[in-house]
């Protein structure tokens, strides 16, 4: 893994000048083989037509071996709004142009990154890249890893996006001629950031999110979302597809794709596990998505009752949540020990251990589940 | 026929396990005794063994959490040894033992190392 790794290593200090933004997440890398020949090629997102991109799969046919290596920048808009919640994402997608299929993809949000780093180093984001990078191959495989830990605002979409961009959709995105597909989308599309748009949005109260990522169509500039959203037209999770043409109708080149859990679970066990242990900390997605608007998982559980095993997780909460919920003096001396505080309030302090919701003075993680639990509750109404 | 393999053989038949019990008898070797209680639709069974196999199998199943799905108390999980190990799974995810969890493996058609070397 030579040529991508010094590809990555050089771009450490490339910024996209006046600002300190990474060079790298514009950049595609393209590592191909012919005939025993290696060649790496640089590509601008910036410059690259869609016709281009057709182009390229058509000479990833001739190739033994074609590769790309991409990373990105899913944000919401910059500067963020003053109510703006949803993190950014910084991920690695690296695609198989000439088997059109996706090797790996690796994402995490900031907030993830922080956690896990635990300090930021000088390089700031090429730093989080060059993460991803080191952990995705080795020998001859390549890893995708579900985007840990789980106990943060944006985990929920997540687990959304590795679907979309490892598995894809059965039904074809075809622009004009070009069948594109989900993960060519995050592989070419160019980041927003700059042009003050968003590229990511994850609405907890809807459980909606899209990613966003700039094209050009000939002479045109557009936007492609990539959308999961529940509206009334279909009211279980479904994936859309739309594209943005300034002075144009916005047009969906795929709508209404709905999300099976069952094809998760078939797709991949771990990513379904992950999909589903999201219900641990967001209630909306628990109360919403999973018992009313997730295609399959009834299904899914008549046929294998293990399928839908994590969610037995947040069951474990609803007895504590009920009790918390109704005791204003509960949640007073929960929400203090959250914040770190001390307590002195020996009977309220012994009743939340009991509930095995406080261990040492401290949240244990059951702890921390229930109060986010009822905190989501007492800030929707 | 064993007991487990009669037991499996009647939840194909759409039999499911409402009860499970286990007894000790102290003037008989074993002295375990499971007995299970199935019901399909008005239809009702009892299967009652000290074949190992079948207690090792009801105990399991006994420790499994129960989803309201139908009447029956128990989830009927085919690989028990699964459902431990996804407890097991999901155990270090939320405590952060588990850091990288693997949603998907790919290997390229061709060994990209090797090429590289050729050059």
């Amino acid at each position: 893994m030579t040529y991508e790794r010094n590809w990555i290593l050089s771009e450490k200090n490339a910024r996209i000048f006046p600002t300190k933004l990474c060079q790298i997440f514009y950049d595609v890398g393209i590592l191909s083989f012919r005939d025993d020949r290696a060649d790496f090629k640089l590509l601008c997102k910036e410059n690259i037509n869609l016709s281009e991109i057709k182009s390229l799969l058509d000479e990833s046919q001739k190739v033994d071996l074609a590769v790309c290596f991409s990373s990105f920048i899913l944000s919401p808009q910059v500067p963020f709004k003053s109510d703006e919640k949803s993190d950014a994402i910084i991920g690695l997608i690296i695609y198989d142009l000439k088997n059109r299929q996706p090797l790996s993809l690796n994402l995490n949000t900031l907030t993830q990154f922080q956690m896990r780093t635990k300090k930021v180093k000088p390089n700031g984001l090429w730093e989080y890249v060059y993460d991803l990078f080191a952990r995705t191959s080795s020998h001859n495989s390549f890893k995708s890893y579900l985007p840990l830990p789980l106990s943060i605002r944006d985990y929920t979409p997540l687990p959304w996006f590795c679907l979309a961009f490892m598995k894809g959709v059965t039904k074809e995105v075809t622009i004009d001629d070009i069948k594109l597909d989900l993960p060519l989308f995050l592989v070419f599309g160019t980041p927003l950031l700059l042009a003050g748009k968003p590229s990511y949005s994850f609405d907890s109260e809807k459980q909606t999110a899209f990613v966003m990522l700039g094209f050009r169509e000939g002479s045109k500039q557009s936007l492609h979302q990539v959308r999961f959203d529940m509206s009334k037209g279909e009211p279980k999770l479904h994936l859309d597809y739309q594209i943005f043409c300034e002075e144009e109708r916005p047009r969906k080149t795929l709508g209404h794709f709905i999300i099976n859990f069952q094809d998760i679970w078939d797709f991949s066990e771990n990513l379904a596990i992950g999909f589903l242990l999201a219900a641990v900390y967001d209630l909306k997605f628990d109360t919403t998505v999973v018992s009313q608007k997730l295609e399959g998982i009834d299904e899914s559980f008549r046929n294998d009752p293990l399928t839908v095993y994590p969610l037995f997780v947040r069951s474990m909460a609803k007895e504590p949540f009920n009790r918390i919920k109704g005791s204003g003096e509960l949640l007073e001396i929960l929400e203090k020990i959250a914040k770190g505080n001390s307590v002195k309030d020996d009977a309220n302090l012994k009743e939340l251990e009991k509930l095995h919701l406080v261990s040492g003075g401290q949240l244990t993680i059951l702890g921390d589940v229930v109060y986010r639990r009822v905190l989501q509750q007492k800030n929707r109404k | 026929m064993t007991d487990l393999q009669k037991l499996f053989k009647l939840l194909e038949e759409g039999f499911r396990i409402i009860q499970i019990q286990f007894s000790f008898d102290k003037n008989r070797s074993p002295q375990q005794i499971v007995e299970m209680e199935l019901k399909r639709g008005d239809e009702r069974t009892t299967l009652s063994s000290s074949d190992d196999e079948l207690i090792s199998y009801a105990v399991h199943l006994h420790s499994i959490p129960h989803f309201e799905d139908d009447d029956s108390d128990f989830v009927y999980v085919k690989n028990t040894g699964k459902y431990f190990a996804l407890q097991e799974i999901i155990v270090s995810l939320f405590t952060g033992k588990e850091e990288e969890f693997v949603i998907c493996e790919r290997n390229l058609g061709q060994n990209l190392p090797e090429l590289i070397k050729k050059q």
